[in-house]
């Protein structure tokens, strides 16, 4: 047996020896990283990317600028969110909107009007509007979230944008699946993990808008996009530039800040 | 000793947390000139022109204190002046605001054709702490999820026939309320009357399942009251209900009940619709006995029993929002119609127009108020 083990082993190298073979075992060295990360699933590279940009909990301060032709207009908040499934907005700017503030748990929205002092219970179908009269809706606050539960994801192509080499997935809706959405693609770099942009087609097939991320730099001990943009596509010069100011990652939120109390503090 | 101990003890904490001391300030002012065109019988019995012109500005200033020990302290002071061509009132005059006790309303000048008033709309100390709340003053009061009646808002709702008024009036009050939950809170209010027994109510609010729902009972304007809200989904459309009960256990009160049922829903990402129902118990259907005076001083909302109001808005363009109410009073069938548009032109300025009819027969609900048709401008700072 013994003599059997030491045969093969020396027609193995035998064959190693060989050029053919050495540069196909260079090729297959080179290509172990990449073949590793292909080895990922559609659904572990989302979720990592998602996890990179949203920890499991975060507080930030932001600034939005809804930009049009015609008009641009700023809105500046700070968040509290706690995986996907939290979330606390107050908008700090202008003073119009100062106060008012945006709870979610779960699949759930209400809103705290700071002027007329009244909280609000969003029914399912207000998913639909847009948020602070941006290019966000308040879909993209309660459901976004939940894509491995909402969305099949296969890896499609792999593409390259600005220099970097990306993995470009679909999402298709799970039959029933609560979704707004026809199909997501998702644009994940390889190098760092992180989003690159989102594509979201309606049901018909129809791209309806998309997400662009840039500004890639450590904020909060982490590498993240520190710009996001929403561009509608169904309206030309149309987009919601979201601007991450400062942001901390997976530190201890209290569940009592999303909660009535907090919604309708005086702050 | 034992003061002079708390005293240092007092200081020691203001001063070791005296980076905390925040104030704020906020506000804006509204102005807004209004086209009246009174009904023919009560421009003829008053002896007044038909046509008429008015303006009501608003300067609202909202300065607060963040305190150290986790306390606010909050004011909301306003000056309000009316000038108009007429020399009567012409607009729904709110001469005494219910559930305010000390009087901190001014008048700066006045005469027939004009008036400037100044008054203090807010004014309360918030203590915070993990438990719960204590809020003692002059403060809002939120009970209730109807978007166009509250019945069980104990505490000054506004008449929705009012395009003047963005608050709700403020009630002299000592509120608690302990947090049970991340949604689930106790309310206790205590708000003393003049030359009355005190307000008390106590409400439980909580969340089950898509709903939010509150109970609540008390003792208001001398008689027992119970009731509830809740607010869910039903579907993707948003429902809301209030009921409260007055006089349930008290043999010597009158006994009514007011109710209210409503939904909304957002049809696609611009257009919103809103329907609701209101009985009212303590109105009539007999408009013989409506009483016009309480609903024109304010003490009332409606006189009769049965309402039904929709509303619809549209988002025009994302800086323009077009809104149409109507409302339907079921007993006399008379009618009052309203029109917004408003439009966001500056991050802080919003300027507005709006139109409001009415429809109905002599003696009618909505035969008693004029066409009116305003000019709105927000600036806020």
């Amino acid at each position: 047996m013994a003599r059997l083990a030491f045969a093969s082993a020396a027609t193995l190298l035998a064959r190693l020896a060989s050029p053919l073979t050495l540069l196909a075992l260079l090729t297959f060295v080179l290509a172990l990283p990449a073949q590793t990360a292909r080895s990922q699933t559609a659904e572990q590279i989302i979720a990592k990317a998602e996890d990179l940009v949203k920890g499991t909990s975060c507080k930030g301060s932001f600034t939005m600028t809804v930009v049009s032709p015609s008009y641009t207009r700023t809105v500046k908040m700070d968040s509290w969110w706690v995986g996907n499934e939290k979330a606390l907005i107050v908008v700090r700017y202008p003073k119009k909107e100062e106060g008012n503030k945006t709870l979610k748990i779960g699949n759930e929205l209400w809103t705290y009007l700071k002027n007329t002092e009244t909280t609000i219970k969003l029914p399912p179908s207000m998913m639909l509007q847009s948020w602070n009269g941006s290019d966000f809706t308040n879909d993209d606050l309660v459901r976004e979230s939940n894509l491995s539960k909402d969305y099949r994801q296969t890896v499609l192509r792999h593409d390259t944008i600005h220099g970097e080499r990306c993995w470009v997935i679909e999402l298709v809706p799970r039959p029933d699946a609560p979704v707004v959405w026809g199909k997501i693609l998702y644009a994940v770099r390889q190098s760092d993990n992180l989003p690159a942009w989102q594509d979201y087609y309606d049901e018909r097939g129809a791209l309806m808008r998309r997400m662009e991320y840039g500004d890639y730099r450590i904020m909060g001990g982490r590498k993240i996009p520190a710009t996001w943009a929403m561009l509608n596509t169904t309206k030309d010069g149309h987009r919601t530039e979201l601007e991450i100011n400062n942001i901390q990652f997976d530190i201890p939120i209290s569940d009592r800040m999303f909660s009535y109390r907090e919604l309708e503090k005086r702050d | 000793m034992r003061l002079r101990n708390t005293m240092a003890v007092l200081l020691l904490a203001a001063s070791g947390a005296s980076a905390q001391w925040e104030p704020d300030f906020s506000g804006y002012v509204v102005t807004m000139p209004a086209y009246l065109r009174l009904n023919a019988d009560i421009a003829g019995a008053s002896g007044l022109d038909r046509d008429q012109l008015a303006n009501v500005t608003r300067l609202r200033l909202r300065p607060s204190l963040t305190i150290p020990w986790d306390a606010l302290f909050e004011v909301e002071y306003e000056m309000s002046g009316l000038i108009q061509s007429a020399d009567q009132p012409l607009l729904v005059e709110q001469r005494d605001i219910g559930r305010q006790v000390l009087d901190l309303r001014w008048t700066i000048a006045e005469s027939d054709h004009y008036a400037v008033i100044h008054f203090i709309d807010r004014l309360v100390y918030r203590q915070r702490a993990s438990i719960g709340q204590l809020d003692i003053g002059r403060q809002r009061i939120s009970w209730g999820t109807g978007r166009i009646w509250n019945p069980t808002d104990l505490f000054n709702p506004i008449n929705p026939v009012n395009f003047a008024k963005i608050e709700k009036d403020g009630a002299d009050a000592v509120s608690a309320k302990v947090f049970l939950g991340t949604l689930s809170d106790v309310q206790a209010v205590w708000n003393p009357a003049e030359n009355a027994p005190a307000n008390y109510g106590v409400r439980f609010r909580s969340h089950v399942r898509t709903f939010d729902f509150s109970v609540l009972g008390g003792y208001f304007d001398s008689a027992p009251v119970a009731g509830f809200d809740l607010a869910g989904d039903l579907g993707e459309s948003g429902v809301r209900a209030e009921f409260l009960y007055t006089g349930l256990i008290a043999s010597d009160v009158e006994r009514y009940a007011k109710l209210i049922a409503g939904a909304d829903h957002q049809f696609t990402p611009e257009l919103y619709g809103l329907l609701e129902y209101h009985f009212n118990g303590a109105g009539t259907s007999d408009r013989q006995a409506y009483d016009i005076e309480g609903l024109f001083s304010g003490s009332i909302l409606n006189v009769a029993r049965h309402y039904i109001a929709g509303m619809a808005s549209y988002l025009v363009h994302p800086l323009v929002t077009v809104s149409i109410m109507g409302t339907l009073n079921i007993d006399d069938a008379s009618q009052f119609y309203s029109a917004t548009a408003s439009y966001s032109a500056a991050n802080e300025l919003v300027l507005g127009a709006g139109v409001q009819l009415f429809a109905g027969d002599m003696g009618d609900e909505f035969w008693y108020y004029p066409f009116t048709t305003y000019l709105k401008l927000d600036f806020y700072f």
